[in-house]
């Protein structure tokens, strides 16, 4: 369970966008009350700065620079600026040493940020208000709105982390929240897994929290019964069938024996009769195998496990075939690297590997080479038989796996089919893998003699 | 034909060999009487398990051939029960249970071999007369004879008319349980599972090739031919034909 996999869930997904949302929600209220709040403020500083207006215009001109003075001395918090400049320009009283730019003279209030004589080491920002008097000369009133632009920083902050703080917790709190499904996500992948490889007899876990997901495994579960019941239930018909096959089987094979054995002399009957007893011995012995196959596949107890050691098995198994393969005139070699003992039914192993040197003498032309290998594969041991037969194609690799399957050049060689089918059962059983490959030419079949769910 | 008796004295010859087969299947029971009635044998019939039971238990039979599931008395249940009154009769086990691990289970109860359906009537015949065979059979041997072929099984040497044989070592194990039978038809089953001690099909032909490599070795043609097949159910290993 990684980072990519948690966030790709729907609990996760769905916090982060709540998380976002809320981000932005929080940030559109910080917006209208700073909006507001800054409105309100603007609208008062205005204000004070139009009855300042009505207040000078209602002074005699030639006391204007004193009253200027003594508002400035009363101004202790130092948020007023005042000036009065002549018609060229120079200040006459106040503290604003020049007409700031971008002011437009006309009674009108504008913001702007210049030097203050009270504040020389940085320009303000202000809001200022600028009349022509009927003297020619020029008045100026200004009201610092430094509080206004220090309470927009301080929103702007509130901004930045609450959102981000907001998407933080949504992250952290969304990837808590999509642990405990993906969890039984997992769970329910493991044992869906171990489903498909023919444990039908696990279920889903189901928890006390009776959610969405202990829902679907209710139901996924109450398939698996059924298909579980159908499952026995054909098996239980096919085993029936076979076990009520092996009787009548088995009488008409001896019937046939005791006609055989009784004809006398009469050359015709006598080798149909013959003929006879070699079709059903032949009948009898795909009957055979293919009971076989099923009963290594209902196999779910591992009684016969034990370690054992492949090496051992392989070299019982070469020495079984040998003699077939030089009766072929095919060289038949074997390569054994030491491996760690496995564990395993070794006298299935010793059918399955029979089975596939079998295969490999049966479709590598006289003077051809077999060459059986043990070797330390990824996971553990592993047995490749490679042959200089015609090789498999592509298209048939899975079909000859199936039971009853014969290649196309199979056509002319004797064996049932069956074969590849046991071999399949018992890789299965031992839960080891199994692969047909090329090798240029010919076929290279490879037992992997390690747990596939590793 | 019968094979019975082949080099083994006339004591086997004079007394006649009873077996007893319980089998619930009467055309299944009908083939092994009448086959092993062919091979001069006196076969008595149980069509369940508690006449079987009690006709083994009091019979004083040679052999029983029994099947694993009969109605009251099951198979296992028997032979346990027989083995349990110290009876030592040999128990061919004939089942449709084929599976290794109740060929394990009926052997462990006392069953002697294990034979499953479907089966061919001379691969059944050719066990019962393997087993009646053991029985009388001295439990100590060192060496085997048969004809101008000796087998030493203390020093694992073959020799056929006084030359040494060279044989690998399932040539060896091959031979030995073909002149421990001798007389006998073996069949290609009996050999893989004996010789090489498993139970599944091994297909093709290849115990004939193991056959026919062993008979290059022990049968010079100059000399008279020893290993004889069989037509149609194996081998024998005789100096009569």
């Amino acid at each position: 369970m990684n980072i990519s996999e948690l966030s790709r869930t729907v609990a996760f997904r769905l916090t982060l966008l709540y998380s976002l949302f809320f981000a932005a929600c929080v940030i559109m209220l910080l917006g209208f009350v700073y909006w507001q709040t800054a409105t309100e403020m603007t609208r008062r500083v205005d204000q004070i700065l139009t009855l300042e207006n009505i207040r000078l215009a209602g002074i005699r001109r030639d006391h204007l620079p004193d009253e200027i003075d003594k508002s400035l001395q009363r101004d202790l918090r130092h948020i007023y600026f005042y000036a009065l400049f002549s018609p060229d320009g120079r200040m006459i009283a106040g503290n604003v040493p020049r007409l700031p730019p971008g002011i437009v003279v006309d009674g009108g209030i504008y913001e702007t940020n210049f030097l203050a004589t009270n504040m020389q080491a940085q320009p303000l920002s202000a809001r200022v208000l600028a009349v022509h008097l009927d003297s020619g000369n020029t008045l100026l009133i200004g009201h610092d709105v430094q509080q206004l632009i220090e309470f927009g920083e301080i929103m702007r902050r509130a901004f930045f982390w609450g959102g981000s703080l907001t998407i933080l917790l949504g992250l952290m709190f969304g990837l808590a929240l999509s642990f405990r499904p993906l969890r039984r996500v997992e769970q329910i992948r493991q044992v869906c897994e171990l489903i498909a490889r023919g444990s039908i007899r696990h279920r889903l876990p189901i928890s006390k929290h009776r959610d969405e997901l202990d829902m679907l495994a209710a139901v996924v579960n109450r398939m698996l019964d059924e298909i579980e019941r159908l499952m026995s239930e054909v098996k239980s018909v096919g085993d029936h069938i076979a076990h009520d096959l092996r009787t009548p089987l088995t009488r008409l094979r001896a019937v046939l024996y005791r006609m055989q054995q009784q004809l006398g002399d009469a050359p015709v009957q006598r080798a149909m009769a013959d003929q006879l007893v070699v079709e059903v011995d032949s009948l009898l012995l795909r009957f055979r195998a293919l009971l076989r196959i099923s009963e290594i596949e209902n196999k779910q107890r591992r009684e016969g496990f034990k370690l054992i050691q492949l090496s051992e098995i392989l070299e019982q198994a070469f020495n079984f075939i040998e003699p077939l393969a030089e009766d072929k005139t095919i060289h038949l070699s074997m390569v054994a690297e030491h491996v760690d003992s496995i564990y395993g039914d070794g006298e299935l192993l010793f059918e399955a590997i029979v089975n596939l040197l079998d295969n490999a003498v049966k479709f590598t032309p006289a003077g051809g080479r077999i060459e059986v290998k043990l070797s330390c594969g990824v996971g553990g041991a592993r047995v490749d038989i490679i042959d200089s037969g015609s090789g498999i194609k592509e298209s048939e690799k899975m079909a000859v796996l199936n039971r009853f399957y014969r290649g196309e050049n199979e056509l002319q060689t004797s064996g049932f089919g069956l074969g590849l089918s046991i071999v399949m059962a018992i890789i299965r059983l031992h839960d080891f893998g199994f692969e047909l490959g090329d090798a240029n030419p010919g076929t290279r079949a490879t037992i992997f003699c390690w747990p596939r769910s590793v | 034909m019968s094979l019975r008796g082949r080099g083994d004295g006339y004591k086997e010859m004079l007394q006649v060999t009873k077996i007893l087969t319980i089998e619930d299947d009467a055309t299944t029971a009908q083939e092994i009487v009448d086959e092993l009635s062919n091979h001069g044998f006196e076969v008595d019939w149980a069509s369940n398990g508690k006449d079987g039971l009690d006709r083994a238990l009091h019979g004083h039979y040679d052999l029983i051939t029994l099947d694993r599931m009969l109605p009251f008395i099951d198979g296992l249940a028997i032979v346990t029960a027989i083995r349990a009154k110290n009876i030592d009769t040999p128990v061919l086990m004939i089942s449709a249970l084929s599976d290794v691990d109740e060929r394990v289970d009926g052997l462990r109860a006392g069953g002697d071999d294990y034979l499953v359906k479907p089966f061919a009537s001379e691969e059944m015949a050719a066990r019962v007369e393997v087993l009646l065979r053991q029985r009388n059979r001295p439990e100590r041997q060192t060496k085997l004879r048969v004809a101008d072929l000796e087998l030493d099984l203390v020093a694992r040497q073959a020799n056929r008319n006084g030359r040494v044989l060279d044989l690998l070592p399932t040539e060896f194990r091959l031979l030995e349980y073909m002149m421990r039978n001798s007389g006998q038809i073996i069949t290609r089953t009996m050999l893989f599972e004996s010789v090489w001690g498993y139970h599944f099909d091994p297909g093709t032909n290849i115990i004939d090739v193991h056959i026919g490599r062993l008979r290059r070795k022990v049968d010079d043609t100059a000399l008279l031919p020893l290993i004889h097949t069989v037509r149609g159910s194996g081998y024998m290993l005789s100096e009569h034909i």
